[in-house]
């Protein structure tokens, strides 16, 4: 008798995306039940689905039948490794970057990867901590993603090739923010990643790696205390 | 409840007794779908109805996801918590789906084995539903109500039946939902679901999806007098979710049946529930990128509201 870990595993090979589908399996030796099929169209549709409303805007740049391929590729590589299904999407931005594709919609499902991430953090943003927003989370881009976005990521109509850093964060009222990034904002937000630090010990810093930057930095510190980026 | 329902339940006037969460869709974020969860445990008792225990795999249990749960059952002071006789998960990677167990010793044995682990992690009340399932399982030695007799009385455990399942399965597989029902161990059941389907003509369909047709209404009724004390009553409706006056009218049926019958409405704490996620709802305040410093490229003042323009997202919950 077939034991029950032979029977699951047996089961993973039938209804996860498979590189061929198989029409046999040594469960049942007339062949294949039909109703099989309601388990590998759920179980492979709620998996696509996820990817389609995370990355609605990256799917967008494709053709219904290359994202379909796409998604099958990704899942025979990464099915999901946790019982979370957007967490499972995880290796999805560096699945991408090792296919063919235009950098800026790689850029574009990073951008997106972001955005959910900064929603779904989860600290807690308590303003008054004097620490950098625990959402915070910059990251650089070789196109103007933000404004591409904004304008609907049209299709044929790439994003300039121009590089910006973007600051995705969530505040205190669970309101998610995309803001540009410079030097010494990012200087600033590395700095009080640690409690205690002072405006003092961010001189110091900054002398060190912007000595061409004169910004008087109570100014900055109150504008990313507004905008909590500082808490 | 579902994610839809929110706006609505912040201000319903709509009698609601009780929420059933489904806690995936909470263990992981923080946020706005934390907040969410904590204004409506705030509110009203909550139940939790997983959906990824994976209880029948022969993975070892997820340590991660049972520390998670228990925050959240904590967190929200949930009365009972709940999930599927099926298993969910092969070598640590999930399905997102409730694929079925075989009628087994073995199978049903592991089961038992995992629940008193669980009990002895988890201090509440556990219930186990039955799925339903499109394809038996081979290897089957006892009838499903067997199974579930000796699984649920060898690991003291309760069941959430869901009676919409039992008559999905009835169709399915063309047995008599109401002697099924007069075998399952009535004694222990602790919640009932009902649903809606899909009749797709070749199979019927689980979908959790629109009114609830009359021969479920009729085996709901039978189920009542069967089990002859009230069950909090659940309504599912998971797809084309209608405003929650609606999905509520559906439990307001299910309450007249129970008092029809004179059986009294359960207490406020143990009452019919809704179901609630938070997933991806939201409208968010996008600012428009502009300098710290303010120098450089400033390109927009202020904020606005409005829906964000990126994707609503997916929540954990798949059937």
């Amino acid at each position: 008798m077939t034991s029950l870990k032979t029977l699951q595993e047996e089961m993973k090979g039938l209804v996860f995306y498979p590189k061929h589908e198989r029409s046999t399996s040594f469960l049942w030796k007339d062949g294949l039940p039909k109703r099989l099929d309601v388990y590998r169209n759920n179980t492979r549709l709620n998996w696509a689905d996820a990817l389609d409303q995370d990355f609605a805007m990256t799917r967008r740049q494709f053709t219904k039948d290359e994202w379909q391929e796409l998604c099958k590729k990704y899942f025979v590589q990464h099915p999901p490794a946790s019982w979370e299904l957007n967490t499972a999407l995880s290796p999805f931005v560096k699945f991408l970057s090792t296919q063919n594709l235009r950098t800026y919609v790689k850029e574009l499902a990073d951008y997106e990867w972001h955005d959910l991430q900064s929603f779904i953090h989860r600290a807690i943003v308590k303003k008054g901590t004097r620490i950098t927003n625990p959402t915070a989370m910059a990251q650089v881009f070789k196109h103007q993603i933000f404004d591409w976005v904004e304008k609907g990521a049209p299709e044929g109509k790439p994003p300039e090739k121009k590089p910006e850093v973007l600051v995705f964060f969530r505040d205190s009222k669970l309101a998610c923010h995309i803001l540009e990034a410079d030097p010494l904002m990012l200087l600033m937000m590395d700095h009080f990643r640690k409690p205690g630090r002072t405006l003092e010990g961010l001189e110091t810093a900054r002398q060190k790696l912007l000595p061409q930057n004169v910004i008087p930095l109570h100014r900055v510190f109150k504008q990313l205390l507004l905008q909590e980026i500082l808490l | 409840m579902r994610k839809v329902h929110f706006r609505e339940l912040k201000s319903t006037p709509l009698s609601i007794g009780w929420l059933e969460i489904v806690p995936e869709n909470f263990m992981n974020f923080g946020g706005f779908p934390q907040a969410m969860l904590d204004r409506c445990a705030a509110q009203w008792p909550v139940v939790s109805h997983g959906v990824n225990l994976s209880i029948g795999s022969v993975d070892p249990l997820n340590e991660d996801y049972l520390e998670r749960l228990r925050a959240v059952l904590q967190r929200t002071k949930a009365l009972w918590y709940s999930d599927h006789m099926c298993f969910s998960s092969v070598g640590g990677e999930y399905f997102h789906d409730l694929l079925p167990l075989p009628f087994s010793l073995e199978a049903a044995d592991h089961v038992i084995q995992r629940v008193k682990i669980l009990k002895k992690k988890i201090d509440l009340p556990f219930l186990l539903e039955n799925p339903s399932y499109y394809v038996p399982m081979p290897g089957a030695e006892m009838s499903e109500a067997d199974f579930f007799n000796k699984v649920l009385e060898e690991s003291d455990c309760g069941m959430l039946l869901d009676v919409n399942n039992v008559y999905v399965n009835s169709k399915n597989h063309d047995f008599d939902a109401r002697q099924f029902i007069r075998e399952l161990p009535l004694h222990r059941v602790g919640q009932i679901h009902m649903a809606g389907h899909l009749d797709r003509g070749d199979v019927v369909i689980d979908t959790h999806e629109g009114p609830i047709i009359d021969p479920v209404w009729d085996l709901y009724r039978f189920t009542m007098e069967a089990i002859g004390r009230p069950v909090s009553t659940l309504i599912e409706w998971d797809t084309n979710v209608p405003l929650l006056a609606e999905v509520v009218a559906e439990a307001q049926k299910a309450q007249k049946i129970v008092e029809k019958m004179g059986l009294y409405s359960p207490s406020p704490k143990k009452v019919v529930p809704s179901r609630i996620d938070a997933g991806p709802w939201r409208y968010r305040k996008l600012r428009k990128p502009r300098s710290a410093l303010g120098r450089g490229s400033v390109r927009g003042e202020g904020c606005e509201v409005m829906p964000s323009r990126l994707a609503e997202r997916r929540e954990a919950v798949m059937i």
